[in-house]
Protein backbone atom coordinates (compact mmCIF):
# COMPACT_ATOMS: atom_id res chain seq x y z
CA UNK A 1 0.00 0.00 0.00
CA UNK A 2 2.80 2.37 1.01
CA UNK A 3 4.84 1.22 -1.93
CA UNK A 4 1.88 1.85 -4.25
CA UNK A 5 1.38 5.34 -2.84
CA UNK A 6 5.13 6.04 -3.19
CA UNK A 7 5.05 4.90 -6.80
CA UNK A 8 2.05 7.16 -7.45
CA UNK A 9 3.81 10.11 -5.83
CA UNK A 10 6.94 9.44 -7.86
CA UNK A 11 4.91 9.28 -11.08
CA UNK A 12 3.12 12.50 -10.13
CA UNK A 13 6.39 14.30 -9.46
CA UNK A 14 7.76 13.03 -12.77
CA UNK A 15 4.67 14.25 -14.65
CA UNK A 16 4.61 17.42 -12.60
CA UNK A 17 8.19 18.17 -13.46
CA UNK A 18 7.63 17.47 -17.13
CA UNK A 19 4.52 19.68 -17.24
CA UNK A 20 6.25 22.46 -15.29
CA UNK A 21 9.22 22.30 -17.67
CA UNK A 22 6.97 22.45 -20.73
CA UNK A 23 5.03 25.37 -19.27
CA UNK A 24 8.26 27.14 -18.41
CA UNK A 25 9.61 26.61 -21.94
CA UNK A 26 6.35 27.91 -23.45
CA UNK A 27 6.35 30.90 -21.12
CA UNK A 28 9.95 31.77 -21.97
CA UNK A 29 9.28 31.25 -25.66
CA UNK A 30 6.28 33.57 -25.46
CA UNK A 31 8.36 36.16 -23.61
CA UNK A 32 11.06 35.97 -26.30
CA UNK A 33 8.51 36.37 -29.10
CA UNK A 34 6.91 39.33 -27.29
CA UNK A 35 10.26 41.02 -26.69
CA UNK A 36 11.36 40.43 -30.27
CA UNK A 37 8.15 41.97 -31.60
CA UNK A 38 8.63 44.97 -29.34
CA UNK A 39 12.21 45.31 -30.58
CA UNK A 40 11.07 44.97 -34.20
CA UNK A 41 8.60 47.80 -33.71
CA UNK A 42 11.36 49.91 -32.26
CA UNK A 43 13.86 49.20 -35.02
CA UNK A 44 11.52 49.28 -38.02
CA UNK A 45 11.54 53.07 -38.03
CA UNK A 46 15.31 53.19 -38.17
CA UNK A 47 15.77 50.19 -40.50
CA UNK A 48 16.18 52.44 -43.51
CA UNK A 49 18.88 54.48 -41.81
CA UNK A 50 20.93 51.31 -41.32
CA UNK A 51 21.99 51.67 -44.93
CA UNK A 52 23.64 54.95 -43.99
CA UNK A 53 26.21 53.03 -41.96
CA UNK A 54 26.86 50.45 -44.62
CA UNK A 55 30.63 50.33 -45.24
CA UNK A 56 31.89 51.35 -48.66
CA UNK A 57 32.71 48.74 -51.27
CA UNK A 58 36.39 49.75 -51.16
CA UNK A 59 36.55 48.93 -47.45
CA UNK A 60 34.62 45.71 -47.95
CA UNK A 61 36.99 44.65 -50.75
CA UNK A 62 39.83 44.55 -48.24
CA UNK A 63 37.78 43.28 -45.31
CA UNK A 64 36.22 40.30 -47.08
CA UNK A 65 39.47 38.45 -47.71
CA UNK A 66 38.91 35.77 -50.33
CA UNK A 67 35.12 35.89 -50.13
CA UNK A 68 34.34 39.08 -52.05
CA UNK A 69 31.85 37.51 -54.45
CA UNK A 70 29.82 35.99 -51.63
CA UNK A 71 29.65 39.36 -49.83
CA UNK A 72 28.72 41.04 -53.13
CA UNK A 73 25.85 38.55 -53.43
CA UNK A 74 24.72 39.38 -49.90
CA UNK A 75 24.83 43.10 -50.71
CA UNK A 76 22.85 42.35 -53.88
CA UNK A 77 20.08 40.77 -51.76
CA UNK A 78 20.06 43.89 -49.62
CA UNK A 79 19.79 46.05 -52.74
CA UNK A 80 16.88 44.04 -54.12
CA UNK A 81 15.09 44.12 -50.77
CA UNK A 82 15.74 47.84 -50.46
CA UNK A 83 14.21 48.39 -53.89
CA UNK A 84 11.26 46.16 -52.93
CA UNK A 85 10.59 48.27 -49.83
CA UNK A 86 10.78 51.42 -51.99
CA UNK A 87 8.10 49.97 -54.26
CA UNK A 88 5.98 49.48 -51.16
CA UNK A 89 6.39 53.17 -50.39
CA UNK A 90 8.64 52.83 -47.35
CA UNK A 91 11.36 55.27 -48.46
CA UNK A 92 12.70 57.34 -51.35
CA UNK A 93 15.64 55.12 -52.46
CA UNK A 94 18.21 57.57 -51.11
CA UNK A 95 20.81 54.86 -50.33
CA UNK A 96 20.23 52.82 -53.47
CA UNK A 97 23.23 54.17 -55.35
CA UNK A 98 25.55 53.47 -52.41
CA UNK A 99 24.37 49.87 -52.28
CA UNK A 100 24.82 49.35 -56.03
CA UNK A 101 28.28 50.94 -55.87
CA UNK A 102 29.18 48.53 -53.08
CA UNK A 103 28.07 45.53 -55.13
CA UNK A 104 30.06 46.49 -58.22
CA UNK A 105 33.13 47.49 -56.23
CA UNK A 106 33.14 44.05 -54.65
CA UNK A 107 32.36 42.22 -57.87
CA UNK A 108 33.15 44.35 -60.94
CA UNK A 109 31.87 41.59 -63.24
CA UNK A 110 28.35 41.55 -61.79
CA UNK A 111 26.57 42.61 -65.02
CA UNK A 112 23.07 42.30 -63.51
CA UNK A 113 23.97 44.89 -60.87
CA UNK A 114 25.08 47.47 -63.47
CA UNK A 115 22.02 46.76 -65.57
CA UNK A 116 19.41 46.85 -62.82
CA UNK A 117 21.16 49.63 -60.89
CA UNK A 118 21.33 51.95 -63.89
CA UNK A 119 17.72 51.26 -64.84
CA UNK A 120 16.38 52.02 -61.37
CA UNK A 121 18.62 55.09 -61.00
CA UNK A 122 17.48 56.50 -64.34
CA UNK A 123 13.76 55.67 -64.18
CA UNK A 124 12.91 55.88 -60.48
CA UNK A 125 15.47 58.51 -59.42
CA UNK A 126 15.87 60.37 -62.73
CA UNK A 127 19.62 60.17 -62.08
CA UNK A 128 20.69 59.57 -65.68
CA UNK A 129 24.27 60.91 -65.23
CA UNK A 130 24.80 58.43 -62.38
CA UNK A 131 23.28 55.60 -64.43
CA UNK A 132 25.56 56.36 -67.38
CA UNK A 133 28.58 56.64 -65.08
CA UNK A 134 27.74 53.27 -63.50
CA UNK A 135 27.44 51.63 -66.91
CA UNK A 136 30.71 53.19 -68.04
CA UNK A 137 32.42 51.69 -64.99
CA UNK A 138 30.87 48.40 -66.01
CA UNK A 139 32.27 48.72 -69.54
CA UNK A 140 35.76 49.38 -68.15
CA UNK A 141 35.58 46.16 -66.12
CA UNK A 142 33.76 44.14 -68.81
CA UNK A 143 34.76 45.52 -72.21
CA UNK A 144 33.45 42.48 -74.09
CA UNK A 145 29.79 42.69 -73.05
CA UNK A 146 27.36 44.30 -75.51
CA UNK A 147 24.66 44.81 -72.88
CA UNK A 148 26.41 47.70 -71.09
CA UNK A 149 27.09 50.06 -74.06
CA UNK A 150 23.72 49.08 -75.49
CA UNK A 151 22.06 50.06 -72.26
CA UNK A 152 23.76 53.48 -72.29
CA UNK A 153 22.33 53.92 -75.80
CA UNK A 154 18.98 52.78 -74.44
CA UNK A 155 19.04 55.44 -71.70
CA UNK A 156 20.00 58.17 -74.17
CA UNK A 157 17.32 57.00 -76.59
CA UNK A 158 14.32 56.59 -74.32
CA UNK A 159 14.98 58.85 -71.35
CA UNK A 160 17.33 61.70 -72.21
CA UNK A 161 16.53 61.73 -75.28
CA UNK A 162 19.76 62.29 -77.22
CA UNK A 163 19.50 60.21 -80.40
CA UNK A 164 22.93 61.03 -81.74
CA UNK A 165 24.65 59.78 -78.62
CA UNK A 166 22.29 56.84 -78.45
CA UNK A 167 23.20 55.80 -82.00
CA UNK A 168 26.88 56.08 -81.09
CA UNK A 169 26.52 53.75 -78.09
CA UNK A 170 24.35 51.30 -80.04
CA UNK A 171 27.06 51.20 -82.67
CA UNK A 172 29.65 50.57 -79.96
CA UNK A 173 27.53 47.69 -78.66
CA UNK A 174 27.58 46.05 -82.12
CA UNK A 175 31.38 45.93 -81.88
CA UNK A 176 31.27 43.61 -78.85
CA UNK A 177 32.08 40.00 -79.63
CA UNK A 178 28.87 38.77 -77.97
CA UNK A 179 26.53 41.23 -79.76
CA UNK A 180 23.43 39.50 -81.13
CA UNK A 181 21.17 40.21 -84.11
CA UNK A 182 18.81 42.41 -82.14
CA UNK A 183 21.65 44.79 -81.26
CA UNK A 184 22.73 45.11 -84.90
CA UNK A 185 19.17 45.54 -86.12
CA UNK A 186 18.38 48.15 -83.51
CA UNK A 187 21.59 50.09 -84.11
CA UNK A 188 20.66 50.37 -87.79
CA UNK A 189 17.07 51.29 -86.91
CA UNK A 190 18.19 53.98 -84.45
CA UNK A 191 20.41 55.55 -87.09
CA UNK A 192 17.55 55.77 -89.58
CA UNK A 193 14.57 56.57 -87.38
CA UNK A 194 15.96 58.49 -84.44
CA UNK A 195 13.39 60.03 -82.17
CA UNK A 196 10.52 57.82 -83.01
CA UNK A 197 8.37 56.48 -80.21
CA UNK A 198 8.04 53.03 -81.74
CA UNK A 199 11.78 52.69 -81.23
CA UNK A 200 11.38 53.27 -77.49
CA UNK A 201 8.57 50.72 -77.33
CA UNK A 202 10.72 48.15 -79.18
CA UNK A 203 13.54 48.71 -76.68
CA UNK A 204 11.32 48.42 -73.60
CA UNK A 205 9.58 45.39 -75.13
CA UNK A 206 12.96 43.74 -75.74
CA UNK A 207 13.93 44.38 -72.11
CA UNK A 208 10.57 42.98 -70.98
CA UNK A 209 10.99 39.83 -73.09
CA UNK A 210 14.59 39.10 -72.17
CA UNK A 211 14.81 39.82 -68.45
CA UNK A 212 14.06 37.24 -65.78
CA UNK A 213 14.08 39.97 -63.14
CA UNK A 214 10.45 40.62 -62.04
CA UNK A 215 11.26 44.16 -60.86
CA UNK A 216 12.72 45.01 -64.27
CA UNK A 217 9.79 43.37 -66.02
CA UNK A 218 7.39 45.50 -64.02
CA UNK A 219 9.39 48.63 -64.78
CA UNK A 220 9.48 47.85 -68.51
CA UNK A 221 5.72 47.21 -68.51
CA UNK A 222 5.17 50.60 -66.87
CA UNK A 223 7.31 52.34 -69.48
CA UNK A 224 5.63 50.54 -72.40
CA UNK A 225 2.23 51.75 -71.17
CA UNK A 226 3.65 55.25 -70.79
CA UNK A 227 5.13 55.23 -74.32
CA UNK A 228 1.91 53.87 -75.82
CA UNK A 229 -0.09 56.63 -74.14
CA UNK A 230 2.35 59.25 -75.43
CA UNK A 231 2.10 57.70 -78.89
CA UNK A 232 -1.69 57.86 -78.81
CA UNK A 233 -1.57 61.49 -77.67
CA UNK A 234 0.98 62.28 -80.36
CA UNK A 235 -1.19 60.68 -83.04
CA UNK A 236 -4.30 62.58 -81.91
CA UNK A 237 -2.33 65.85 -81.59
CA UNK A 238 0.88 65.77 -83.69
CA UNK A 239 2.01 69.20 -82.39
CA UNK A 240 2.25 67.99 -78.79
CA UNK A 241 5.91 66.83 -79.14
CA UNK A 242 7.62 63.47 -78.56
CA UNK A 243 8.12 61.35 -75.50
CA UNK B 1 61.82 5.56 -45.01
CA UNK B 2 58.90 6.45 -47.25
CA UNK B 3 56.86 3.55 -45.85
CA UNK B 4 57.24 4.88 -42.33
CA UNK B 5 56.00 8.31 -43.34
CA UNK B 6 53.16 6.71 -45.32
CA UNK B 7 52.05 4.76 -42.28
CA UNK B 8 51.84 7.99 -40.24
CA UNK B 9 49.95 9.67 -43.10
CA UNK B 10 47.47 6.82 -43.41
CA UNK B 11 46.93 6.80 -39.70
CA UNK B 12 46.43 10.57 -39.59
CA UNK B 13 43.92 10.33 -42.44
CA UNK B 14 41.94 7.63 -40.58
CA UNK B 15 42.11 9.61 -37.37
CA UNK B 16 40.93 12.88 -38.94
CA UNK B 17 38.10 11.13 -40.75
CA UNK B 18 37.00 9.67 -37.44
CA UNK B 19 37.34 13.18 -36.00
CA UNK B 20 33.77 13.92 -37.17
CA UNK B 21 35.24 15.71 -40.15
CA UNK B 22 32.67 14.37 -42.53
CA UNK B 23 29.93 15.87 -40.39
CA UNK B 24 31.28 19.20 -41.56
CA UNK B 25 30.89 18.05 -45.13
CA UNK B 26 27.30 17.10 -44.36
CA UNK B 27 26.71 20.55 -42.85
CA UNK B 28 28.27 22.07 -45.95
CA UNK B 29 25.91 20.11 -48.17
CA UNK B 30 22.88 21.08 -46.13
CA UNK B 31 23.83 24.75 -46.10
CA UNK B 32 24.44 24.71 -49.81
CA UNK B 33 21.23 22.90 -50.65
CA UNK B 34 19.30 25.04 -48.19
CA UNK B 35 20.80 28.30 -49.40
CA UNK B 36 20.20 27.59 -53.07
CA UNK B 37 16.61 26.52 -52.38
CA UNK B 38 15.89 29.49 -50.10
CA UNK B 39 17.82 32.11 -52.02
CA UNK B 40 16.66 31.25 -55.53
CA UNK B 41 13.44 33.34 -55.39
CA UNK B 42 15.44 36.32 -54.06
CA UNK B 43 18.30 36.16 -56.52
CA UNK B 44 16.47 37.79 -59.37
CA UNK B 45 18.41 37.51 -62.56
CA UNK B 46 21.54 36.08 -60.96
CA UNK B 47 20.54 32.72 -59.50
CA UNK B 48 23.28 30.72 -61.22
CA UNK B 49 25.97 33.19 -60.21
CA UNK B 50 24.90 33.28 -56.59
CA UNK B 51 24.57 29.50 -56.23
CA UNK B 52 28.06 29.10 -57.73
CA UNK B 53 29.53 31.88 -55.57
CA UNK B 54 28.04 30.50 -52.36
CA UNK B 55 29.12 26.96 -53.26
CA UNK B 56 32.73 27.81 -54.07
CA UNK B 57 32.99 30.21 -51.15
CA UNK B 58 31.60 27.61 -48.76
CA UNK B 59 34.12 25.04 -50.01
CA UNK B 60 37.01 27.35 -49.22
CA UNK B 61 35.48 28.41 -45.89
CA UNK B 62 34.77 24.87 -44.66
CA UNK B 63 38.16 23.69 -45.88
CA UNK B 64 39.81 26.50 -43.91
CA UNK B 65 37.79 25.56 -40.82
CA UNK B 66 38.89 21.93 -41.08
CA UNK B 67 42.55 22.88 -41.51
CA UNK B 68 42.47 25.28 -38.59
CA UNK B 69 40.45 23.15 -36.18
CA UNK B 70 42.01 19.78 -36.95
CA UNK B 71 45.51 20.91 -37.93
CA UNK B 72 46.10 23.06 -34.87
CA UNK B 73 45.25 20.17 -32.51
CA UNK B 74 46.98 17.38 -34.40
CA UNK B 75 50.38 17.55 -32.71
CA UNK B 76 49.15 18.60 -29.27
CA UNK B 77 46.82 15.61 -29.07
CA UNK B 78 49.66 13.14 -29.62
CA UNK B 79 51.93 15.02 -27.25
CA UNK B 80 49.27 14.98 -24.53
CA UNK B 81 48.53 11.30 -24.96
CA UNK B 82 52.23 10.55 -25.29
CA UNK B 83 51.50 8.39 -28.37
CA UNK B 84 54.19 10.37 -30.14
CA UNK B 85 56.83 8.77 -27.92
CA UNK B 86 55.67 5.30 -29.00
CA UNK B 87 55.71 6.31 -32.66
CA UNK B 88 59.17 7.83 -32.46
CA UNK B 89 60.59 4.65 -30.92
CA UNK B 90 59.84 3.02 -34.32
CA UNK B 91 62.18 3.79 -37.22
CA UNK B 92 60.46 7.11 -37.93
CA UNK B 93 62.36 10.38 -37.76
CA UNK B 94 60.65 13.51 -36.48
CA UNK B 95 60.69 15.04 -39.95
CA UNK B 96 59.07 11.91 -41.42
CA UNK B 97 56.49 12.01 -38.67
CA UNK B 98 55.68 15.65 -39.44
CA UNK B 99 55.54 14.98 -43.18
CA UNK B 100 53.23 12.04 -42.51
CA UNK B 101 50.94 14.28 -40.47
CA UNK B 102 50.92 16.85 -43.28
CA UNK B 103 50.17 14.26 -45.95
CA UNK B 104 47.42 12.69 -43.83
CA UNK B 105 45.57 15.97 -43.38
CA UNK B 106 46.13 16.83 -47.04
CA UNK B 107 44.50 13.49 -47.99
CA UNK B 108 41.57 14.32 -45.74
CA UNK B 109 41.24 17.75 -47.35
CA UNK B 110 41.38 16.22 -50.80
CA UNK B 111 38.67 13.67 -50.04
CA UNK B 112 36.56 16.37 -48.41
CA UNK B 113 36.90 18.64 -51.44
CA UNK B 114 35.99 15.76 -53.77
CA UNK B 115 32.79 15.10 -51.80
CA UNK B 116 32.01 18.84 -51.71
CA UNK B 117 32.67 19.21 -55.43
CA UNK B 118 30.29 16.36 -56.26
CA UNK B 119 27.62 17.92 -54.05
CA UNK B 120 28.26 21.29 -55.64
CA UNK B 121 27.87 19.94 -59.18
CA UNK B 122 24.62 18.18 -58.18
CA UNK B 123 23.26 21.46 -56.79
CA UNK B 124 24.29 23.34 -59.93
CA UNK B 125 22.41 20.78 -61.99
CA UNK B 126 19.36 21.07 -59.73
CA UNK B 127 19.45 24.85 -60.22
CA UNK B 128 19.77 24.30 -63.99
CA UNK B 129 23.26 25.81 -64.17
CA UNK B 130 25.59 24.02 -66.57
CA UNK B 131 28.76 23.09 -64.65
CA UNK B 132 31.62 24.27 -66.83
CA UNK B 133 35.00 22.43 -66.78
CA UNK B 134 36.46 25.73 -65.53
CA UNK B 135 35.01 24.86 -62.11
CA UNK B 136 37.63 22.08 -61.92
CA UNK B 137 40.31 24.78 -61.95
CA UNK B 138 38.60 26.52 -59.01
CA UNK B 139 38.40 23.22 -57.06
CA UNK B 140 42.06 22.54 -57.78
CA UNK B 141 43.30 25.97 -56.71
CA UNK B 142 41.15 25.86 -53.56
CA UNK B 143 42.87 22.56 -52.76
CA UNK B 144 46.29 24.14 -53.31
CA UNK B 145 45.40 27.08 -51.05
CA UNK B 146 44.26 24.73 -48.32
CA UNK B 147 47.42 22.64 -48.71
CA UNK B 148 49.54 25.73 -48.18
CA UNK B 149 47.50 26.72 -45.12
CA UNK B 150 47.86 23.16 -43.88
CA UNK B 151 51.64 23.51 -43.99
CA UNK B 152 51.36 26.81 -42.12
CA UNK B 153 49.20 25.38 -39.34
CA UNK B 154 51.65 22.51 -38.96
CA UNK B 155 54.52 24.97 -38.66
CA UNK B 156 52.70 27.02 -36.02
CA UNK B 157 51.64 23.97 -34.04
CA UNK B 158 55.28 22.91 -33.65
CA UNK B 159 56.05 25.83 -31.36
CA UNK B 160 52.83 27.31 -29.93
CA UNK B 161 49.66 26.06 -28.25
CA UNK B 162 46.72 24.85 -30.42
CA UNK B 163 44.73 28.04 -29.73
CA UNK B 164 47.61 30.27 -30.77
CA UNK B 165 48.32 28.06 -33.78
CA UNK B 166 44.69 28.47 -34.87
CA UNK B 167 44.85 32.24 -34.41
CA UNK B 168 48.18 32.50 -36.27
CA UNK B 169 46.79 30.41 -39.12
CA UNK B 170 43.75 32.62 -39.47
CA UNK B 171 46.09 35.63 -39.51
CA UNK B 172 48.18 33.86 -42.15
CA UNK B 173 45.03 33.45 -44.24
CA UNK B 174 43.99 37.09 -43.86
CA UNK B 175 47.48 38.46 -44.55
CA UNK B 176 47.83 36.09 -47.49
CA UNK B 177 44.75 37.61 -49.07
CA UNK B 178 45.78 41.17 -48.32
CA UNK B 179 49.39 41.03 -49.49
CA UNK B 180 48.59 42.60 -52.89
CA UNK B 181 46.78 45.48 -51.19
CA UNK B 182 49.78 45.97 -48.93
CA UNK B 183 52.07 46.44 -51.92
CA UNK B 184 49.58 48.81 -53.56
CA UNK B 185 49.44 50.74 -50.28
CA UNK B 186 53.24 51.04 -50.30
CA UNK B 187 53.17 52.38 -53.84
CA UNK B 188 50.52 54.93 -52.92
CA UNK B 189 52.62 56.08 -49.93
CA UNK B 190 55.29 57.10 -52.41
CA UNK B 191 58.67 57.09 -50.66
CA UNK B 192 61.30 54.72 -52.04
CA UNK B 193 61.93 53.10 -48.69
CA UNK B 194 58.25 52.40 -48.15
CA UNK B 195 57.91 50.92 -51.60
CA UNK B 196 60.95 48.72 -50.97
CA UNK B 197 59.76 47.58 -47.53
CA UNK B 198 56.25 46.74 -48.72
CA UNK B 199 57.72 44.97 -51.75
CA UNK B 200 59.92 42.82 -49.51
CA UNK B 201 56.99 42.03 -47.22
CA UNK B 202 54.87 41.21 -50.25
CA UNK B 203 57.38 38.66 -51.54
CA UNK B 204 58.06 37.13 -48.11
CA UNK B 205 54.45 36.56 -47.04
CA UNK B 206 52.38 34.24 -49.20
CA UNK B 207 50.01 35.64 -51.80
CA UNK B 208 46.89 33.51 -51.42
CA UNK B 209 45.01 35.60 -53.97
CA UNK B 210 46.77 33.66 -56.74
CA UNK B 211 44.62 30.69 -55.73
CA UNK B 212 41.41 32.72 -55.67
CA UNK B 213 39.94 32.35 -59.15
CA UNK B 214 36.44 31.70 -57.87
CA UNK B 215 34.97 34.96 -59.11
CA UNK B 216 36.66 34.61 -62.51
CA UNK B 217 35.33 31.06 -62.88
CA UNK B 218 31.78 32.09 -61.94
CA UNK B 219 31.82 34.93 -64.49
CA UNK B 220 33.23 32.69 -67.20
CA UNK B 221 36.58 34.48 -67.53
CA UNK B 222 39.28 32.37 -69.17
CA UNK B 223 41.80 30.70 -66.83
CA UNK B 224 45.13 30.08 -68.50
CA UNK B 225 47.01 26.83 -68.11
CA UNK B 226 50.17 28.79 -67.30
CA UNK B 227 48.38 30.40 -64.32
CA UNK B 228 47.45 26.95 -63.01
CA UNK B 229 50.97 25.67 -63.55
CA UNK B 230 52.67 28.63 -61.89
CA UNK B 231 50.22 28.57 -58.98
CA UNK B 232 50.94 24.86 -58.49
CA UNK B 233 54.69 25.49 -58.48
CA UNK B 234 54.26 28.45 -56.10
CA UNK B 235 52.21 26.31 -53.73
CA UNK B 236 54.80 23.50 -53.93
CA UNK B 237 57.72 25.83 -53.22
CA UNK B 238 56.06 27.70 -50.36
CA UNK B 239 54.72 24.50 -48.79
CA UNK B 240 58.18 22.93 -48.95
CA UNK B 241 59.65 26.02 -47.28
CA UNK B 242 57.11 25.92 -44.44
CA UNK B 243 57.58 22.17 -43.93
CA UNK B 244 61.37 22.51 -43.80
CA UNK B 245 61.00 25.22 -41.15
CA UNK B 246 58.49 23.11 -39.24
CA UNK B 247 60.83 20.11 -39.42
CA UNK B 248 63.78 22.16 -38.18
CA UNK B 249 61.80 23.46 -35.18
CA UNK B 250 60.17 20.14 -34.37
CA UNK B 251 63.42 18.16 -34.50
CA UNK B 252 64.90 20.45 -31.84
CA UNK B 253 61.82 20.51 -29.67
CA UNK B 254 61.73 18.81 -26.31
CA UNK B 255 58.78 16.41 -26.29
CA UNK B 256 56.88 16.63 -23.03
Amino acid sequence: MVRGRWRGWKLWTLWGRAITSILLVLLLMGTCVGLLRALENMTSSSAENEKLYFPSGYFLREATVGFRSVVADYLWFQTIQYYGSYRQGEHDLRYFQGLVDGVVQLDPHFIEAYYFGSLVASVDQQAIPYAVDLLKRGILANPDRWLLPFHIGFLYYVLEPDYERAALWFHLATQSPDANDFVRRFAAFARKKAGNLEGSIVLWQHLYDTTSNPAMKELAERMITHCEESLRQHESNPDSGGL
Amino acid sequence: MLTNGTAVARNTFRETVRDRIFYIVAVFGLILIGSSAVLSPLTIGAQGKIVADVGLGAMAMFGLLVVVLVGSNMLRKELDKQTIATILTKPVTRRQYLLGKFCGLTMTLLSMLVVMSILFVIILLICRVTPHPRFLAAFFLTFLELTLINAAVLLFSTFVSPTLAAVFTLCFFVIGHLSESLMEFGQVMGSRLQILVTKIIYYVIPNLEVFNIRSAVVHGDPISFSHLLLATLYCGAYTALLLILAGAIFSRRELR
